[in-house]
């Protein structure tokens, strides 16, 4: 887009930016040295299959944090089903010697996401901090993105959905209530990060490491799920992201996910 | 054509005519309508008749005094009725405006006030970082001390918003004003 490059450029010659690296900034999607004067950021989470137990209440925290509708067992079994984060369940072995293996999967918020280039209207796109981000209101509900994504990690409304009567006044107001008509995914809860922004730009410092976390990260019980800035090193999920046992999901696609597994330590 | 595909034709036509309309009046309203629309005098009729002109331009009382949160946090609250009583108690006691909120107060009921800024859904504006960053209340929403029915003085779209972030980027704020969609819009 013409306007984002014009934008980088005038960032570029302002107080915050550096003339040299030019080059190397404007080649990765991301990773600028300052976006409007912060410090770099990119949203990473890692997932410890060793510790992870799949008790499922990541997806439940996800479903109450974000505002995630029930579509009811038919829709479910039609595929339809709204999970932002889903726990895949293996078997592994026959019968005496039975083990299950579990994977949370959330959108993988890749540097390279299949999803972005497909988006007619660029509702979809990757923003400078490293998120896939989704804009609701741009989307026309091509579903070219949901169709392209490996991960099969995002959900499109087919419905306008409804909340019984008590469970209305649960809603987020952080969140916005999805449309009929639009496709929605996993954001890394970017309401707790602007939230947690607006905290700290109002005391006038920068986020402190492990100041807030995901809806997920928060509810695990094992704490499996490690979510933060990986370009800053105090954050645990830096300490972390570079741990020998790292793999990431469908990686010989080269999309390059911002979520990194931690694999199962064999006995 | 032939008569049989024009008689088909019509048939379907006046069908689909009525059906049409149906749908145009019937259609359940999406987010992108549920917004309120003030923009340009006069307001809404409120419950009271309250003067911001005789608050704001002639008595110089601070927005904040009534709208405090707008501060710290991402939305500015209306008053409850215990604020306009703290005041109204004891001033202008008999006026019959005050007797009704007197009549909310007695009743323990809040005021009813019809909202006149309102973004859709699917925005998240944040008060707070733009009163920190040393904006204006009057930048966004008009001279309102002048207003006898608090309206919207601009209407408030994106591309407005937009300007203003471009524009006054590093003259408020040592960062730079963020364009990026995940500020507003998750």
């Amino acid at each position: 887009m013409p306007d984002a490059k014009e934008l980088a450029a005038e960032r570029s010659s302002g107080p915050s930016g550096s003339g040299e690296g030019q080059l190397e900034r404007d080649s990765l999607p991301y990773s600028k040295d300052t976006e409007g004067g912060r410090p770099t950021r990119k949203w990473a989470m890692t997932i410890d299959l060793d510790r992870c137990t799949g008790c499922h209440a990541c997806e439940t925290a996800c479903a109450a944090e974000n505002n995630i509708p029930v579509v009811g067992e038919q829709q479910a079994h039609q595929g339809r089903l709204h999970q932002w984060i889903r726990v895949e369940r293996y078997w592994e072995g026959s019968y005496p010697n039975v083990k299950a293996r579990f994977m949370p999967i959330p959108c993988q918020h890749c540097d390279n996401a299949p999803c972005e280039p497909v988006c007619p209207v660029y509702a979809t796109y990757h923003n400078p901090e490293g998120l896939n981000a989704m804009a609701y209101n741009r989307c026309v509900g091509t579903r070219y993105c949901g169709n392209n994504c490996p991960y099969d990690v995002r959900m499109f409304n087919w419905f306008e959905h409804s909340w019984d009567e008590p469970l209305n006044q649960h809603l987020n107001p952080d969140v916005t209530v999805r449309e009929k008509g639009v496709m929605e995914k996993c954001t890394f809860c970017v309401q707790r990060i602007r939230r947690a922004e607006e905290k700290s730009d109002a005391e006038g410092r920068e986020l402190e490491p492990d100041e807030f976390t995901t809806a997920c990260a928060q509810a695990c019980p094992p704490k499996a799920i490690t979510f933060g800035n990986v370009k800053d090193d105090r954050w645990s999920v830096s300490k972390l992201w570079n741990d020998p046992r790292r793999f990431r999901l469908l990686e010989e696609l080269g999309t390059s996910p911002a979520v990194v597994y931690l694999k199962t330590v064999e006995d | 054509m032939s008569r049989p595909v024009l008689i088909r034709f019509i048939l379907i036509a006046s069908l689909l005519l009525p059906a049409s309309l149906c749908m145009a009046f019937f259609w359940p309203e999406t987010t992108h309508e549920r917004k309120t629309n003030w923009v340009g005098a006069p307001g809404p009729t409120q419950p009271i008749a309250f003067y911001h002109h005789v608050h704001v331009n002639e008595l110089h009382i601070p927005c904040a005094y009534c709208h405090w949160t707008a501060a710290n946090s991402r939305y500015a609250n209306y008053p409850p009725v215990e604020v306009c009583w703290g005041c109204h108690k004891n001033i202008s006691v008999t006026h019959p405006q005050i007797a009704r909120v007197r009549q909310y107060y007695i009743d323990k009921k809040p005021i009813p006030w019809v909202r006149v800024n309102q973004q859709p859904g699917y925005v998240h504006f944040v008060h707070s970082s733009h009163i920190g960053a040393g904006i204006a209340c009057a930048t966004c929403h008009g001279n309102v001390g002048s207003m006898y029915a608090v309206y919207q003085p601009i209407e408030m779209n994106m591309g407005w918003c937009i300007s203003c972030h471009r524009q006054y980027q590093k003259k408020f704020h040592p960062y730079q004003a963020s364009v990026d969609c995940y500020t507003c819009h998750y």
